[in-house]
C-alpha cells in the first residue's frame, strides 16, 4: 500500500521545541504526554502515562538490568515479537501529516491524496513537499526537493552545526509523538552526507559541496541495533530541515524504566555461544579458506527475510566481501553479503541476509 | 569486435503498442553484461565467489519498452568489449556491467586472450568514433571510489554513469526500485537513494555514486534531474558534454583497495 501526497503549509505554529528534548527530560516529556509509537507496549496497560511515571518515581528501587550483552554463556537474552505494521490511510495520513509539520516546522495540511504507488519524483517546486510510503516495510519519506537537490549553496553551517539542527528536528518528532528518545542512541550518529563535486573537462577549478547533511540512527534494543528500523534526517547547508525518512519494524515489549522487556512470556533465553566461537564459525562456514574483507560485525536484532512477524533473538551479524586474486594477482571484490550467527544455538547454520531471489 | 559471435543474444522484439509508444525508440539498444551464478566459479578469472544475477529489472524493463538487448555472460562476456578503440558496449545506448570489482576495475569471470579485467583508464565510455552509450550502470563494489576522481570525470563521457564508491550490497528489490524510480524521477535521486541500503534496510549500506554530463551548465543541470531510465530520458542521443557533476551518498569506502584512510 503505497500513497503520495501534496503537502501545503498552513501557518506558522509547530511542534514546541521546548518540549521532549533527546536527553533523559525527553523521555519525561514524552511520557507525560503520553506520546508512545506504534503497538509498542510501555507500563501496565490501562494505566494513564502519567500515573505509571508518578508510581515509577516514587519506586525507591528501580528493578534491575536482567538482560545484558556480555559475551558470556549464560548471559540472557530478549527474543521480541516483531512484525511490520500495517496501517490504514487515516493512520498513514496522521503520521506523514506529523513529519511534514517537524520538516517544515509549523502546521501543514494535506491536500490531494492519492495513490499512486512508490514515487519520489515532482517537478521542483518550492511550495511543495515531496512524499513517499512505502507499506510494505512501513517506511515514510518527506522531503523539501528543493533543498535536497540544490546544486548551489549559498551558505554552509558546517556539519557540526547541522548535527545540532538534526537533533532539534529529533526532538520534534519525539514531541510529535512518532518516536521514543529512549529507542535511540543519537551517540550512535551515522553520517551518511550527500555531496556534490561540479567541473568542466576545460581544466576550471572542481568545486564540492554538501548537498544535504544526512544522519542516520537505528532502532535499538536494550543497546542492540534494529537495522529494519531507524530514522534519517537530512539538513540542508543553510540549516533548513530537508528530509526525514523514518520507519521499520514495530517491536512488541514492555519498558520497567530500566530496560526494554519482551513484551510476550517464555521471551528470555540464555546465551550459549561466546564471540569467539562465532569467530570461529564465521571462518569456517562463510566462504571457507577464502580472503573476506569484513566491513563490520556486530550483534543485531534482524527481521527474517519474508517474515511479516516473527520472534526475533540476537544475532551476531556480519557484512563481508569475498576476496578474489585473479591470475594477474589483482583482488577483485564480490558483492557484499550479510551472515547473522545464533547466539542461543550453535547448530544452526549461519543466515544469508541477502538471499538470493 | 562488433563481429563477434554471441551465443547468448536476446533479441527482444517490441510489441506493437510498445513501438507505438516508443516509436523514436525503436532502434534502441541495450548491453547487459551480467555475470550469474557459477560463472566466476568455474571461469578462472576470480574463483571464489559468484555473483546473483539482479540485473534483470533493468533488462526486463528495457525489453518491455521495446528495446533490443544483447545480454552476455560468462564466456561470452569479454573485458575488451570496454576498451578503447573500438569497444562494444560504448556502440549501444544504454550499458549495464554487473560483477565484481574494485578501485577503478571491472573485473569478469571468465579469460579473454588473458584478460580478466578492465580498468576505468582504458575504457573512455562514451568517447571515440562511433561511441554512441548515452547512460551506464556498473554495479560493481568500488568502481567509482571517490578519492579516485580522476578515474571517473577524466575517462567516462556518458550523459550519466551509476555505480558505487564502496563494497556494495546487492539485493534484487533494490534494482527494482531503482528502476521503478526511473519512471518518474531521475537517475540520480533513484540511484542515490534506492541503491543504498536493501528494501526495509535503514542502515545506509552502499557509498552510491552517479557522474552526470552535459554540453552546458543548462543541460547539465536537465540531464542530472530529469535523465531516467524508465522515463526513457538520456538513454539515447550519444555521450554528454564536458560539465560534469558527481554525486555521491557517503556512506564509506571501507574495504576497497584504495579507500582513503
Amino acid at each position: 500500500m503505497e500513497y503520495e501526497w501534496n503537502v501545503k503549509d498552513k501557518g506558522p505554529k509547530g511542534p514546541s521545541k521546548a518540549s521532549g528534548r533527546w536527553s533523559t527530560a525527553a523521555v519525561v516529556g514524552t511520557m507525560l504526554i503520553g506520546a508512545t509509537a506504534g503497538c509498542e507496549r510501555d507500563g501496565p496497560p490501562n494505566v494513564p502515562p502519567g500515573a505509571a511515571l508518578s508510581a515509577h518515581m516514587a519506586a525507591a528501587t528501580p528493578p534491575a538490568r536482567t538482560l545484558n550483552l556480555q559475551d558470556a554463556p549464560g548471559a540472557s537474552l530478549g527474543k521480541y515479537r516483531m512484525y511490520w505494521p500495517k496501517r490504514g490511510q487515516v493512520e498513514v495520513n496522521d503520521r506523514i501529516t506529523k513529519v511534514a509539520a517537524v520538516l517544515r516546522q509549523k502546521k501543514v495540511s494535506l491536500v490531494s491524496p492519492s495513490a499512486v504507488g512508490r514515487d519520489f519524483a515532482r517537478p521542483l517546486d518550492d511550495n511543495k513537499l515531496e512524499v513517499a510510503y512505502d507499506g510494505s516495510y512501513d517506511s515514510m519519506w518527506v522531503r523539501d526537493e528543493a533543498l535536497a537537490k540544490a546544486v548551489e549553496s549559498p551558505s554552509d553551517i558546517g556539519e557540526k552545526k547541522a548535527q545540532s539542527a538534526m537533533k532539534d528536528a529529533f526532538n520534534d518528532l519525539i514531541a510529535s509523538g512518532l518516536v521514543e528518545s529512549r529507542h535511540y542512541d543519537l551517540g550512535d550518529i551515522r553520517p551518511s552526507h550527500h555531496y556534490l563535486r561540479k567541473g568542466s573537462d576545460d581544466g576550471s577549478p572542481i568545486q564540492e559541496m554538501v548537498v544535504e547533511y544526512r544522519f542516520r540512527v537505528l532502532r535499538k534494543l536494550n543497546g542492540i541495533e534494529v537495522p529494519n528500523s531507524g530514522i534519517l534526517i537530512g539538513i540542508a547547508p543553510s540549516g533548513q530541515r530537508s528530509t526525514i525518512k523514518m520507519g521499520g519494524v514495530e517491536i512488541d515489549s514492555t519498558y520497567n524504566g530500566v530496560e526494554e522487556r519482551p513484551g510476550q512470556v517464555d521471551s528470555v533465553i540464555a546465551r550459549k555461544v561466546a564471540n569467539a566461537d562465532i569467530s570461529k564459525r564465521f571462518e569456517k562456514e562463510v566462504s571457507p579458506g577464502n580472503e573476506k574483507r569484513v566491513s563490520w560485525n556486530k550483534l543485531m536484532y534482524v527481521m527474517p527475510e519474508g517474515a511479516s512477524e516473527a520472534i526475533v533473538e540476537p544475532t551476531m551479524v556480519y557484512r563481508i566481501s569475498d576476496v578474489s586474486v585473479g591470475p594477474s594477482g589483482e583482488a577483485s571484490l564480490a558483492p557484499a553479503k550479510l551472515y547473522s550467527f545464533s547466539l542461543s544455538d550453535q547448530s544452526i547454520p549461519a543466515v544469508d541476509l541477502f538471499p538470493r531471489q | 569486435m562488433t563481429n563477434k559471435r554471441r551465443s547468448q543474444t536476446i533479441t527482444s522484439i517490441a510489441m506493437l503498442l510498445g513501438i507505438l509508444a516508443f516509436a523514436n525508440r525503436a532502434e534502441a539498444a541495450g548491453y547487459l553484461l551480467t555475470e550469474q551464478p557459477g560463472n566466476y566459479q568455474s571461469g578462472g578469472c576470480s574463483p571464489n565467489t559468484d555473483v546473483p544475477d539482479y540485473s534483470y529489472p533493468i533488462r526486463n524493463g528495457l525489453a518491455g519498452l521495446g528495446w533490443s538487448n544483447t545480454f552476455l555472460t560468462g564466456a561470452n562476456a569479454w573485458p575488451q568489449d570496454f576498451v578503447d578503440p573500438g569497444d562494444y558496449a560504448d556502440q549501444f545506448d544504454v550499458t549495464v556491467f554487473l560483477g565484481h570489482g574494485n578501485t577503478g576495475r571491472l573485473y569478469f569471470s571468465t579469460p579473454q586472450n588473458g584478460l580478466c579485467s578492465t580498468g576505468a583508464s582504458s575504457m573512455q565510455m562514451g568517447a571515440g568514433t562511433g561511441a554512441k552509450v548515452s547512460s551506464a550502470v556498473f554495479m560493481a563494489c568500488c568502481f567509482m571510489e571517490i578519492s579516485h576522481q580522476d578515474l571517473l570525470v577524466n575517462h567516462q563521457f556518458e550523459k550519466q554513469l551509476m555505480g558505487f564508491g564502496g563494497v556494495s550490497s546487492l539485493d534484487a528489490g533494490m534494482v527494482n526500485n531503482y528502476w521503478d524510480g526511473t519512471g518518474s524521477s531521475s537517475n540520480v535521486d533513484s540511484w542515490l537513494n534506492n541503491m543504498e541500503d536493501k528494501p526495509g534496510w535503514f542502515t545506509g549500506d552502499n557509498t552510491t555514486t552517479v557522474l552526470s554530463r552535459g554540453q552546458s551548465q543548462d543541460e547539465l543541470n536537465w540531464n542530472h534531474w530529469y535523465c531516467g531510465l524508465k522515463r526513457q530520458n538520456c538513454v539515447t542521443g550519444g555521450p554528454g558534454g564536458s560539465y560534469w557533476y558527481l554525486d555521491w551518498h557517503w556512506n564509506g569506502c571501507g574495504g576497497c583497495d584504495e579507500c582513503p584512510g
